[in-house]
């Protein structure tokens, strides 16, 4: 039990909102989206604290509603996305020069696209582990994940990264466990 | 391929600097402060604590008073139903929606959307609650399109209708200073009785020779298996007994019944299995729904009554039943017939609708074959998520 068990609700959402909305927008890269999604986040903490028993951490609990929700929205985005990604390489081709792009992109823009090419888990690992920096336990308990894997699946995913910035830009890389 | 640019610049402790910098983290002041009016509807009580400072008399007192006036609210909505028009002089500052005192059936909770409907069936105001108590009067509700009252489009106001429960089926909207009564029409969230989750279960197991025994389990956290552990909602646990004695396990959402686990368990003991020469002992397996990835670990011990002996290279491989080609592990080497052998497998579903599909029916195939790659042993058997 720790010192933000007596929150109620409307505290949480000031105590966390700023963490939660970082954590959706790493997660989307899309500022409509991020925000779309904290709203349904923390109407879900609003419904379901009643429910919620204080046996874990408070924190970990909404980020992974948090979690939750972004994920569900990836699934939606992923069923409509087939077709609009076919359009956009097409239209990647008549742009001009590719490498002049990535050139004018700031270190961030290429990381952050490079995150969004991560699957789901590996995203949450890297934005959780890596960038919020929470501690091993704390992304466990959000991951509802091992600590071991924890740690396995960031190694792999910061593996991952590194490898789609290394990559040339116009290619393809697939993730090392896809099939 | 050439290193990207981005690598170039940077060293491997500072690799993800840059994100932690990116504009845009702070998020816009208008969406922060409209959520905060939305939400500002669903905040429960903040006034429990002090309410507990009260001397008792005064609080009983209070109550008494309460009740009796909210008696009287009701009595005056149903004797006017055919009016459909009410007029009420209560106090209209309480605003909570959901007391966490409150016993769960003086809760009326809606599941997204409402519809407020006009006693001859036409809506006049669709919008967004969350919950609310009955007997309860709230000026915030997240009500957040036009309605139309009166013939009339109004842009009603976010957080400022006030309303007051006078029972699962009506809710009053006060207007003009005059409280007029509408029926409820929308997605209640209804618990499932124990027989509807029997039905779900039997649905699954239809053998009429089966006899069935339920127990809501109100607190999932109690449970030992990590996907139900973290259910929000109290869960139906069903339990199928055969006339031999083996059972059946089905873990029901006691809200949206959806089937979160099954699992069966021999008369014996739990999750053994006999063979002639094989025993497969202690199937631990779990079903990640976020990563869709069923791993687990099977142990696997040569029997007494074993008449062959298995040799090194025997290779053993693990898959989902009917899926041989798509699923299946590398073999594992057999170094040591005689020792007990753990076999871990991992087996990637790909998709939420591969689960979906394979919830309640998840078969394992078991195969080994010798060095000279002859099947010698084969055997399916029903897998289930237990940790």
């Amino acid at each position: 039990m720790n010192g933000e068990s007596h929150l109620l609700p409307f505290e949480l959402y000031e105590h966390y909102f700023d963490d939660v909305y970082q954590y959706l927008l790493y997660f989307t890269n899309n500022q409509q989206e991020a925000e779309d999604l904290t709203q349904e986040t923390f109407i879900r903490v609003f419904k379901n604290y009643q429910y919620f028993k204080m046996k874990s951490s408070i924190k970990t609990w909404i980020f992974s509603i948090a979690k939750h929700v972004a994920i569900d929205q990836y699934r939606k985005n992923k069923l409509i996305s087939i077709f609009p990604d076919f359009l956009l390489q097409t239209r990647k081709s008549q742009i001009g020069n590719p490498e002049k792009e990535i050139e004018n992109k700031t270190d961030w823009e290429l990381l952050q696209e490079a995150l969004l090419k991560l699957k789901p888990h590996y995203r949450n690992v890297v934005i959780l582990r890596g960038i919020k920096e929470y501690s091993v336990n704390e992304t466990a308990e959000i991951l509802n994940w091992k600590e071991s894997k924890v740690k396995v699946d960031y190694h792999r995913a910061l593996k991952l990264l590194k490898k789609y910035l290394k990559s040339d830009e116009g290619g393809v890389i697939y993730e090392e466990n896809a099939r | 391929m050439k290193e990207g640019l981005f690598m170039k610049r940077m060293q491997d402790d500072d690799f993800l600097k840059p994100l932690k910098n990116r504009p845009g983290l702070k998020a816009r002041q208008e969406f922060k402060r409209d959520l905060e009016t939305k939400l500002q509807g669903l905040e429960v009580q903040k006034r429990r604590y002090q309410f507990l400072k009260v001397p008792l008399l005064l609080g009983l007192a209070f109550l008494l008073i309460f009740a009796i006036f909210s008696e009287n609210i009701l009595e005056q909505f149903n004797s006017r139903t055919g009016e459909n028009k009410s007029q009420f002089s209560h106090d209209e500052n309480k605003d909570d929606l959901i007391d966490q005192h409150s016993k769960a059936d003086d809760i009326i909770k809606w599941n997204g959307s409402l519809y407020i409907n006009n006693h001859d069936g036409s809506e006049i105001i669709s919008g967004e609650l969350i919950g609310m108590k009955l007997g309860a009067i709230n000026k915030k509700v997240a009500i957040n399109k036009e309605a139309l009252l009166d013939g009339e489009a109004t842009k009603i106001e976010e957080g400022t209708m006030v309303y007051y429960v006078a029972n699962t089926e009506n809710i009053a909207i006060k207007r003009n200073d005059e409280w007029i009564m509408y029926q409820l029409v929308g997605n209640k969230i209804e618990t499932l009785s124990e027989n509807e989750a029997m039905k779900i279960a039997k649905r699954f197991a239809p053998n009429e020779q089966i006899s069935w025994n339920t127990e809501l389990i109100k607190e999932p956290s109690i449970l030992d298996i990590p996907e139900l552990k973290a259910n929000s909602n109290p869960i139906w646990r069903v339990i199928g007994t055969y006339p031999m004695g083996n059972i059946d396990l089905f873990y029901i959402d006691s809200i949206t019944g959806v089937v979160l686990s099954t699992g069966d368990m021999e008369k014996e003991g739990f999750g053994e299995y006999a063979d002639d020469f094989i025993e497969l002992k202690e199937l631990k397996d779990h079903l990640d729904k976020t990563t869709y990835v069923y791993s687990g670990e099977i142990k696997l011990l040569l029997s007494e009554k074993a008449k062959i002996e298995l040799k090194n290279g025997t290779s053993i491989l693990v898959s989902l039943s009917g899926e041989e080609s798509s699923t299946q592990l590398d073999p594992i080497q057999i170094v040591n017939p005689k020792d007990k052998i753990s076999v871990p497998f991992e087996i990637d579903l790909d998709s939420e609708e591969r689960i979906h599909k394979m919830l309640g029916n998840l078969k394992l195939f078991i195969e080994l074959k010798d060095e000279q790659n002859v099947i010698i042993y084969k055997k399916e058997i029903k897998a289930f998520s237990v940790e």
